[in-house]
């Protein structure tokens, strides 16, 4: 090799160095991907884009595969066990898909499937959703407290607000309550939260249905002024009845199960004084239309 | 003979979705009934700039259907114009002081209601909101500004195909902690076309060919026998 040639080669070779250092110096991570924002809201789901069945130039779906076990059924679909099992992995899907949309402007819709990319039969009701009408629309638009509290501060709210439930019901109607936080976007300190109670009969609490689904997201959820992804209440009592309310911030979408034998009232309306401690949405009767 | 009678179902349809997608009302406005390839619809086309909504009551305009089955789950599947005041939300999807778009389904045969809500409505812009019966047996969908949301519903009936005859049946509840329902016989589908919900003392409104009235004494949509039934029937 002539001098020239060698000098050639060293200088391209670092100018190739170069430009690696300066993406990762600059960059850091590599830029995630419908996998990895899969990944990271559930562990082990992997995900797909796919031109979206709405049929609009451009628009893509994102197919989520999830864990076999988020999705098979312990009960008929029309069980009140089995729909809180098909909301919740629906409502993990939104998170999903909506962290996507975030990066992905032609992300229009999504759909939860399996890990062999099928659905219980009748489950597409709550695994298929959308997040937007149209690429490129801002689904967020107008939630400026969206991800802007700590997930600790989050936390703490719900903590709170479940103090509050817990003292204003009668003693020893809720028996059992776990907290979880789900990342969802850790680049933007996005957090959803999950609480699960066992209660010791729901229909006893009738008149508390509304400190219980809207009550607890005090601080947290639904509404422009959310200040965190989503918040997942689900309930199930002694005798195996399920009510539960999952709320996806982001994509602004909401599942209420209610097992019939509850026969919640038309209005679930919050009576106990829960603090919203973070400026985020207020507690707010709810009602279906 | 079949094909007679098929002929002389095909001028029934044609005649009333002519009627239907004409009907205009210049409060709420324009309802209608189409079919395309790919099924029949509902649908409401509204001027935004007229939209009204008082405080905590929380459907501006609505296309709904409805099904049962005499079962306690009966499904439906809505899109519309929503607007609430700070006290009460739809589905725990958010309190909303502005228009927006929202879907709300509930499958039938559910427990779960589930609400959407989409893009802020802009003043003066037409809206378009259609429900879509597919061809396939029950399965029910949504279409704003002629999207389909991509998702398809399953809101059953007996026989397994819906709608052979439809009937216009009340579907009201949206004032606040007030609810009435009434569905279709069972093997019917209702079709029900929901206007605002201004308390401007009784009025009576005309949407599509059923006649609402709102009596602010018991504060329900009151809805007469249906003036007329509706057939709809698809040759695939």
């Amino acid at each position: 090799m002539r001098p020239r040639n060698l000098i050639a080669a060293v200088l391209v070779l670092g100018a190739a160095v170069l430009v690696v250092v300066l993406v990762l110096s600059r960059g850091g991570a590599p830029r995630p991907t419908v996998s990895s924002i899969a990944a990271t809201v559930v562990p082990g789901a992997t995900a797909t884009l796919m031109p979206a069945p709405s049929g609009v130039p451009g628009a893509e779906m994102v197919r989520i595969m999830v864990p076999d076990a988020l999705v098979h059924l312990p009960a008929p679909a029309r069980d009140s066990s089995a729909a809180s099992v098909l909301a919740a992995a629906g409502w993990r899907g939104a998170l999903i898909a909506a962290a996507a949309a975030t990066r992905m402007p032609a992300v229009t819709q999504f759909a939860v499937t399996d890990k062999a990319g099928a659905q219980p039969p009748e489950a597409a009701f709550y695994l298929d959703g959308a997040v937007r009408m149209a690429p490129g629309q801002d689904p967020a638009a107008g939630m400026t407290r969206l991800d802007t509290i700590s997930p600790s501060a989050a936390r703490r709210q719900l903590e709170d607000n479940l103090g509050v439930l817990m003292r204003g019901l009668p003693a020893g109607s809720i028996g059992r309550a776990a907290i979880t936080e789900i990342q969802v976007d850790p680049a933007r300190h996005g957090v959803a939260l999950a609480v699960e109670l066992e209660v010791k009969d729901l229909r006893s609490l009738r008149g508390h249905l509304g400190d219980l689904l809207g009550g607890l997201a005090t601080g947290l959820a639904p509404g422009l002024d959310s200040t965190v992804e989503g918040v997942s209440i689900h309930a199930v009592d002694a005798g195996g009845r399920h009510a539960g309310s999952w709320i996806a911030t982001r994509s602004q979408q909401g599942t209420t199960v209610m097992d019939p034998r509850i026969k919640p009232p038309p209005v679930m309306v919050p009576r106990l004084h829960f603090v919203n401690e973070t400026g985020g949405p207020g507690p707010v009767a709810s009602a279906h239309a | 003979m079949r094909a007679k009678r098929g002929i002389a179902v095909g001028l029934a349809v044609a005649g009333l979705a002519g009627a239907g997608a004409a009907r205009g009302d210049t409060d709420f406005g324009t309802l209608g009934l189409g079919r395309t390839s790919f099924g029949s619809f509902v649908s409401l086309s509204t001027p935004s700039s007229r939209l009204f909504q008082e405080s905590d009551e929380f459907i501006v305009h609505r296309t709904v259907v409805q099904s049962v089955n005499g079962s306690l789950d009966p499904g439906l599947i809505q899109v519309g114009v929503y607007r609430s005041g700070p006290g009460l939300q739809l589905d725990n999807c958010g309190t909303r002081a502005g228009y927006v778009i929202y879907t709300e389904v509930k499958q039938y045969g559910s427990l779960a209601y589930r609400c959407q809500l989409f893009q802020p409505v802009s003043p003066g812009t037409i809206l378009n909101l259609d429900v879509f019966r597919f061809h396939t047996a029950a399965t029910w969908g949504i279409r704003i500004n002629g999207v389909l949301t991509g998702s398809v519903y399953r809101l059953g009936f007996n026989s397994g195909e819906p709608a052979v005859g439809s009937e216009i049946v009340d579907h009201g509840q949206n004032h606040g902690t007030h609810a009435a329902t009434r569905y279709a016989p069972a093997g019917h589908a209702a079709w029900s076309f929901y206007a605002a919900t201004a308390r401007q003392g009784r009025r009576r409104v005309t949407a599509g060919p059923a006649l609402f009235e709102y009596a602010p004494s018991d504060r329900f949509w009151k809805l007469p026998p249906p003036p007329a039934r509706m057939t709809f029937r698809h040759r695939e």
